[in-house]
C-alpha cells in the first residue's frame, strides 16, 4: 500500500463515501482524511477528488451488505449523517474491519475503531430522540410550520415519525443549520435542500395559542422543587429558541 | 372567565399528579391524526426539571371530598372552575397539532357523584376518539367508587387507565382521606385487571376487539405525609406488580399545601431524596429482578440516604462478590452496583467477542466508581486483599459526598434532602 498521505475529498453523500471506500481498495491510497467538499480546507496533504460514480457505489454497498449484513450498512448510513469531525474515517476504519470480521463487528464493543464509531452514532441517536419532541409548529393559513436548530442532519431519522403522525396535515420542518426541509402535503412527503427560506408568518390568533401553551407550561412546575439544572440537562439552552414555552419564563424570573 | 385563566387553574390543581408518561403502547397512522412510540416521547421539562408529555390538566377542581393532603378539598379557598368536554377536546387537538404533547393526561375533582364525573371525562375522551378521529395517547383517572360499565368505557377508549391508591396503608388513609376506602380504590382496579384479562381473550376471538388500556394500569401514592415507613411502601409497590399487574407504580413526595394538624408542618421541605430511593427501588423490583425483601427487611425498613438502595444490599451480600465479569450470568450482572441495563446487555454481547479488561469495561458504560469494589477482569481485581462490606461502605459514601459541588458533612446529607434532585426521568 502507497504510504504517500492524501486527503480524500468527496461530495457529501452516502454514494460518494462509498465510492471513497472504493479508491481505497482498488487505488490503494490510504487517506488520512475523508472530507466533504464544503468543510474542505487547503493544507499540505496530497487532495484526491473521489467523483461519485454509482456503479462503483452499488459494488461496495453491495459487498457491505453482504459480508456485514443489512444492518451494518444502515448503520453506516446513519453515521454520515453525523456532525462529528473525522466521521467518515471511523467508518472507513469500520468497514475495513467489517469485511475481515463479517456481521458480528458490531458486537466487537471494546474494539477502538468500532467504539469511536458507536459513540458517534450515540450522539446522533440521542439528539434524533430530542427533536421528537421539541419540534413546535406554528399555524400559517393551512400549513403548519417549524424551524429547527440540530446539530446532526436528523431530519431524515425524524421524518418517518412525522410524517406518520400528521399524514394528513401540510407541514414543514426546516432545518436552518443544513439548509434542508422536509415537506409533507396531501400524502407525499419529500425532503428537500434549501439554503435560505423565507418562512410564511404565523396567523394572528396563533400567539394566543401559544400563550395558553405558555400559561400551561408555567403552571405545571411544582416551585418547591425548582431545580433548573436537571432542566437543562435534558433540554439545552440552544434549543431554546425554538419553544415558544421558554419565551419568558415566570420562575426563572422569580429565581 | 376566559379559557387562559381555566388552563391556569386545573393545571395548577393537576400538578402534584406524576405519572406523565406516554409510553408502553405502540401505534401507528390510524384514520385520523397521531400515533403513539412504544417509548414514549418527553416534549419539554418543566422548571422543577420534570419531563412534561401529556396534557395534563384536571377536568374541574370543584370536588365533593376533603383530604387532608389535597389542595383542592372541599374546605379549601381556592378559585374554582370546569372545563365543558368540547373546550378540553379542542384545547388537546390545537397543541397536539402543534407537536407540544403527545396526549392527553385528564383526572378530576368529584362534582355531585362518582359516576357523574366519570361521565363527563368520558364524553370529553370519546369526542377526541370518535369525533375528531384522535389516534396519540391518552391516559385517564378512574374515580374511585365509579361504576363498573363506565370504567369498561373509559378503558375501552383510553390507552391507560389509573387508579390512585393515594396512601400506602389503610390506616393513613383512613386518618386522612376519611371519604376513601382502601376497599373503594381497590375494587375499580380489581375491575380494571378483570377487563383487561376479558380483552385479552376476546383479541384471540375477534381481531377487531377493541383493547382494554393497551399501555396498561398505574397507580401513585404520596410519601411522607404519613407515617408509613419506606418498606411498607416497597411491599405494597410489589404486591400491586404481582397481584394487579400494573404496568407502574408512581410516588410522589408529599408537599405541604394544607395547614392540617394531621399532616406534617408547613415549613416541611418535600422528602425528595426518599422519593428517589424509592424510584430507584421500584427500578430495581421492576427491571433488576429484585424482591421487596431483599431491598428492605421489617426491622432495617427506611432507606439509606448515604448510599443508593442497589449499593447498600451488595455491601449487606459481600459473599457473592467478586463478580467475574467475562462469565457472570446476566441476572448476576445486573445486581451489580454500576452496571444498569444497557451495560449488562453490551457485556453480554462484547464479550462473545473479546474477553474484558477494566477498561473495555469502563467503554461499555460501566461505572467504575462503584463497580471496581464488586468485579474482577479476568480474575483480577483492582485492589489488593478482600474487600469487606465495611470498607466498600466507606469507599462508596466517601465517593458519594465528595461528589456534590461542595464538600458536605454527613449531617447535611442526612438531614437537607432539598439540595437532592430527583432525576427528571423517573416520572417517565
Amino acid at each position: 500500500m502507497n504510504n504517500e498521505k492524501v486527503i480524500y475529498v468527496y461530495d457529501g453523500s452516502f454514494e460518494g463515501f462509498l465510492c471513497c471506500v472504493y479508491n481505497f481498495y482498488y487505488n490503494r491510497l490510504k487517506p488520512a482524511d475523508i472530507v466533504p467538499m464544503n468543510e474542505y480546507e487547503p493544507s499540505f496533504y496530497q487532495t484526491v477528488e473521489i467523483e461519485t460514480d454509482f456503479e462503483q457505489a452499488y459494488k461496495v454497498k453491495f459487498a457491505i451488505e453482504e459480508q456485514m449484513g443489512y444492518e451494518n450498512l444502515n448503520f453506516l448510513r446513519e453515521c454520515l449523517l453525523s456532525c462529528r469531525k473525522n466521521k467518515e474515517m471511523h467508518m472507513l476504519n469500520y468497514a475495513v474491519k467489517g469485511f475481515k470480521m463479517g456481521g458480528k463487528i458490531k458486537n466487537m464493543l471494546t474494539d477502538p475503531d468500532v467504539n469511536r464509531l458507536f459513540k458517534v452514532h450515540t450522539h446522533l441517536e440521542r439528539e434524533r430522540r430530542m427533536y421528537l419532541g421539541i419540534v413546535r409548529f406554528y399555524k400559517s393559513g393551512d400549513v403548519y410550520i417549524s424551524c429547527i436548530q440540530p446539530k446532526n442532519r436528523i431530519l431524515p431519522l425524524i421524518a418517518w415519525h412525522f410524517c406518520t403522525r400528521f399524514s394528513s396535515q401540510r407541514f414543514m420542518i426546516y432545518d436552518k443549520t443544513h439548509g434542508q426541509a422536509l415537506i409533507n402535503s396531501d400524502g407525499e412527503n419529500r425532503i428537500v435542500f434549501a439554503d435560505d427560506i423565507q418562512l410564511p408568518p404565523p396567523d394572528e390568533n396563533e400567539l394566543a395559542t401559544q400563550k395558553l401553551w405558555k400559561g400551561f407550561y408555567d403552571a405545571i412546575a411544582i416551585k418547591e422543587r425548582y431545580n433548573p439544572r436537571c432542566r437543562m440537562s435534558f433540554m439545552p439552552k440552544r434549543v431554546w429558541n425554538n419553544l415558544p414555552e421558554m419565551g419568558k419564563d415566570v420562575l426563572d424570573r422569580q429565581n | 372567565m376566559d379559557m387562559y385563566e381555566k388552563l391556569k387553574i386545573l393545571t395548577d390543581a393537576a400538578k402534584y399528579d406524576v405519572a406523565c408518561t406516554s409510553s408502553g403502547v405502540s401505534r401507528g397512522k390510524g384514520a385520523g391524526i397521531g400515533s403513539t412510540n412504544i417509548a414514549g416521547i418527553c416534549h419539554s421539562w418543566s422548571a422543577d426539571g420534570r419531563c412534561i408529555s401529556l396534557l395534563k390538566v384536571l377536568f374541574t377542581n370543584f370536588c365533593e371530598y376533603d383530604c387532608a393532603f389535597c389542595i383542592n378539598r372541599k374546605s379549601n379557598d381556592v378559585p374554582r372552575t370546569a372545563f365543558t368536554p368540547r373546550e378540553l377536546a379542542d384545547l388537546t387537538m390545537e397543541f397536539y397539532k402543534r407537536n407540544y404533547i403527545e396526549g392527553l393526561f385528564v383526572s378530576s375533582g368529584v362534582v355531585k357523584d362518582p359516576d357523574y364525573t366519570m361521565e363527563l371525562i368520558i364524553k370529553c375522551v370519546r369526542i377526541l376518539r370518535y369525533e375528531y378521529k384522535f389516534n396519540g395517547y391518552i391516559h385517564a383517572k378512574v374515580i374511585p367508587g365509579a361504576s363498573a360499565a363506565l370504567i369498561d368505557v373509559l378503558g375501552r377508549m383510553a390507552d391507560r387507565v389509573s387508579v390512585n391508591i393515594e396512601l400506602p396503608s389503610e390506616a393513613s388513609l383512613q386518618k386522612l382521606a376519611p371519604q376513601k376506602s382502601r376497599a373503594g380504590i381497590l375494587s375499580p382496579m380489581k375491575t380494571i385487571a378483570q377487563n383487561c384479562a376479558v380483552s385479552s381473550k376476546e383479541l384471540t376471538v375477534y381481531r377487531h376487539a377493541r383493547k382494554f388500556a393497551p399501555a396498561g394500569r398505574s397507580t401513585q401514592m404520596i410519601v411522607g405525609a404519613s407515617d408509613d415507613t419506606d418498606f411498607q411502601i416497597l411491599r405494597l409497590t410489589q404486591a400491586l406488580y404481582d397481584k394487579y399487574r400494573l404496568k407502574r407504580v408512581f410516588f410522589s413526595a408529599y408537599i405541604p399545601i394544607n395547614r392540617d394538624k394531621l399532616l406534617p408542618a408547613k415549613d416541611t421541605k418535600p422528602p425528595l431524596m426518599r422519593e428517589h430511593r424509592l424510584y430507584q427501588a421500584d427500578w430495581l423490583l421492576r427491571f433488576y429482578g429484585f424482591r421487596a425483601d431483599e431491598i428492605l427487611s421489617e426491622k432495617d425498613n427506611m432507606f439509606n440516604p448515604l448510599l443508593d438502595p442497589k449499593c447498600n444490599w451488595a455491601i449487606n451480600n459481600m459473599h457473592l462478590f467478586p463478580c467475574e465479569i467475562n462469565t457472570a450470568p446476566y441476572e448476576m450482572l445486573l445486581r451489580v452496583p454500576g452496571i444498569g441495563v444497557k451495560s449488562a446487555q453490551r457485556i453480554i454481547r462484547a464479550r462473545k467477542m473479546a474477553s474484558l479488561d477494566f477498561d473495555g469495561a469502563k467503554k461499555l458504560g460501566v461505572v467504575m466508581k462503584r463497580a471496581q469494589y464488586f468485579i474482577t477482569c479476568r480474575g483480577k481485581s483492582r485492589y489488593y486483599g478482600a474487600i469487606d462490606g465495611q470498607r466498600a461502605y466507606k469507599m462508596l459514601t466517601l465517593a458519594e459526598s465528595t461528589a456534590g459541588i461542595s464538600q458536605l458533612s454527613l449531617f447535611d446529607i442526612a438531614n437537607n434532602y432539598s439540595d437532592q434532585s430527583e432525576p427528571g426521568g423517573a416520572s417517565n
